[in-house]
């Protein structure tokens, strides 16, 4: 919320920003980071719109990260995991923000609060991962007073551009790809209390079903998960990743550069108040942590709130993992019409697919015209098999 | 075929609860019970009943069944099996729960059709009905009598009637060779519709004491239900689940 405000400012005094910022972010002497920070530091990107590139500060827990559009920084804020709750004020909004590693070291959770004159509470979760394939899982979720949004980003390493070169210059080398040897040792129970304690249940899902770690539960366990206070959701999904045969999960979000889904088309945008989080800074969004004044966080129109979200199911019963066949053909029996087959109750009725009209239709060929098609068989070749004859009916 | 099958069994097991009657008497289940008596009132029975379960078949479901196939209403009688546990609220009033199951199986065909080879096209039509009561059981006559504070003494007879609500569960399957009257074509398929539906119930009957810890148990029992059909069925009123059984069971006194 804080690095929101920050960008607001940015953006409400750019002349100011311009003496001010961008003078400190190149001029600040780059101190070694945390080692912690070794496997995002980098340039990263979602889609071909632009990048997001994370760099040494000159604080040793913190890094700044900076949004690329078109090459070129649009704007740079701070990230600071020392752990530490800092104070802020922003427009009368008194708040604060923290950033905390896990215990492991792997990821990191970022929180923030702020009370406003109008009483209302906005908060914000987020949490920086690495999946075993290497992405950059950036999950957030932001609630004003009871609406909560939550969007999850994908992103994979892209060749720094060249006006970001000098910020990496000496301090590390280009990150491979595949970063796997990040992410050991794997994910436990231990890991998702912990997660769970710190961030919100729709954060620590997302998390847990892009990196799908492999986890056996039973009962027992899943009390003791309960019991530390992990939400339903959480635990929905590590039941879903324990039985990948009978529930599948959701992705939270599509992978680095897949192709856009048309989403679905819905009533012009509605503006609620309430939920805005910050004024868009950008023209074309290509970073924008936090949601727009087009927004809400409604399941009618998070789709145009750039990956936004309301808080959803994302645990998905599969009926055994097994493809659904389609239903065989079937009929019922009414009482005016009596008996019927499956292909004349899909004519009479509307709960019968097509394909089982055709697949009846096939079973119910004429008898008269199986025989003449064998009879023109060649005597050379073994006549075709003849369909099975209809059986039919007759008064006694 | 199925309702001669659930009375054979239902006599075998009168036969085995006659003769572990019988055996009521031996010593070692004499150690829990005087001679003829019990050293305390007991708290209540465990009841196994068998009988015929001869449902109302009242709906137009099943007129449509008795039409168009070669089914009368009487065969949807069927074996019915039933377990009770009561336990004793004041001196002749028990408060029990019940459970019971019965299952006709009717092999038919149509009336009024032949297939092309003037083979009957043929079916089997499954009811299933699952009881689970809840309820008040109220003995007309004393069933025992403390005698001082170390003996009941069961009566030898003892008349009972009651009543009590609760859910019963249903499956109503047909399966085979059915005719589209539409197309007049001949086609395999199984039709099924399940489900719950409230239902009451009310009984009377008799128990007759062969030993102080075991009854020989009598009953009539009605009960009424109605459930909606599922798709399968189209445009039938709810069936009736109603039926009236007749049982014989043992119970155990504990």
């Amino acid at each position: 919320m804080l690095r929101l405000m920050k960008r607001t400012h940015l953006f409400l005094i750019p002349a100011i920003l311009t003496v001010f910022a961008l003078p400190a972010a190149g001029g600040t002497q780059q101190t070694a980071p945390d080692p912690r920070w070794r496997p995002w530091l980098g340039c990263w990107a979602a889609n071909d719109k632009g990048s997001v590139c994370i760099v040494p500060s000159a604080s040793a827990t913190a890094v700044e990260l900076v949004t690329l559009s078109a090459g070129k920084e649009v704007y740079r804020e701070t990230i600071d995991a020392s752990g530490a709750q800092k104070d802020r004020i922003f427009e009368g909004c008194v708040g604060w923000e923290t950033g905390l590693w896990s215990g492991d070291g792997r990821r990191l959770y970022l929180r923030s609060e702020y009370r406003c004159g109008n009483a209302s509470v906005r908060t914000g979760n987020e949490l920086f991962a690495i999946s075993p394939t290497g992405e950059w899982i950036d999950s957030i979720s932001v609630a004003v007073n009871e609406n909560t949004g939550v969007r999850t980003t994908r992103r994979r390493v892209v060749p720094r551009p060249d006006a970001m070169q000098a910020e990496f210059a000496g301090l590390v080398p280009q990150r491979p790809a595949s970063r796997t040897d990040t992410i050991i040792p794997p994910i436990g129970f231990a890991e998702i209390i912990e997660a769970s304690r710190l961030l919100d249940g729709p954060v620590v899902e997302a998390w847990l079903g892009l990196v799908k770690p492999q986890l056996k539960v039973d009962s027992r366990k899943l009390m003791e998960l309960s019991r530390a206070g992990v939400r339903e959701g959480v635990i929905d999904v590590i039941v879903a990743l324990a039985y990948p045969e009978v529930f599948r999960i959701e992705p939270a979000a599509p992978a680095p550069f897949a192709p856009l889904v048309a989403a679905p088309v819905v009533a012009e945008p509605a503006v609620a108040q309430q939920v805005v989080i910050v004024e868009p800074i950008y023209s074309e969004s290509v970073y924008v942590r936090y949601p727009g004044e087009n927004c809400r966080f409604d399941l009618n129109y998070w789709d145009r709130c750039d990956g936004w979200r309301p808080p959803r199911e994302v645990v998905v019963i599969t009926g055994g993992g097994k493809p659904v066949a389609p239903p065989a053909p079937h009929g019922r029996l009414t009482k005016e019409e009596g008996y019927q087959s499956g292909e004349s109750a899909n004519k009479n009725g509307p709960t019968k697919a097509s394909s089982d009209s055709a697949a009846t239709e096939s079973k119910t060929e004429p008898k008269a015209d199986s025989r003449n098609d064998s009879k023109e068989a060649t005597p050379s070749s073994p006549p075709p098999a003849a369909p099975p004859e209809q059986r039919t009916a007759h008064p006694r | 075929m199925q309702f001669r099958a659930g009375w054979k069994v239902a006599c075998k097991f009168l036969w085995t609860v006659s003769v572990g009657a019988a055996l009521a008497g031996t010593p070692a289940l004499a150690q829990s019970n005087g001679d003829g008596f019990l050293f305390s009132r007991p708290h209540g029975l465990v009841t196994i009943r068998t009988g015929i379960d001869g449902p109302r078949a009242d709906s137009d479901i099943f007129s449509s069944f008795t039409k168009n196939l070669t089914v009368d209403r009487r065969d949807f009688r069927a074996f019915n099996i039933a377990g009770d546990v009561a336990f004793h609220l004041r001196n002749r009033l028990q408060a029990y729960a019940s459970v019971g199951q019965s299952r006709s199986v009717k092999s038919s065909e149509f009336r009024d059709f032949v297939d092309n080879n003037d083979m009957p096209i043929e079916q089997k039509t499954t009811l299933s009905r699952v009881p689970v009561t809840l309820g008040a059981k109220f003995y007309l006559t004393e069933p025992g009598r403390s005698v001082a504070r170390r003996a009941w003494i069961p009566a030898r007879l003892a008349p009972y009637a009651g009543g009590g609500a609760g859910m019963m569960w249903y499956r109503l399957t047909q399966k085979g060779d059915f005719v589209d009257f539409d197309t007049m074509n001949v086609f395999p398929d199984t039709f099924k519709s399940s489900g719950f539906a409230p239902t009451a119930t009310a009984f009377g009957g008799f128990e007759i004491n062969v030993h102080p810890r075991f009854v020989l148990n009598f009953e009539g029992r009605q009960t009424w239900a109605k459930a909606k059909l599922g798709r399968d069925f189209s445009g039938f009123a709810p069936i009736d689940l109603s039926g009236f059984a007749i049982t014989a069971g043992f119970s155990i006194r504990y």
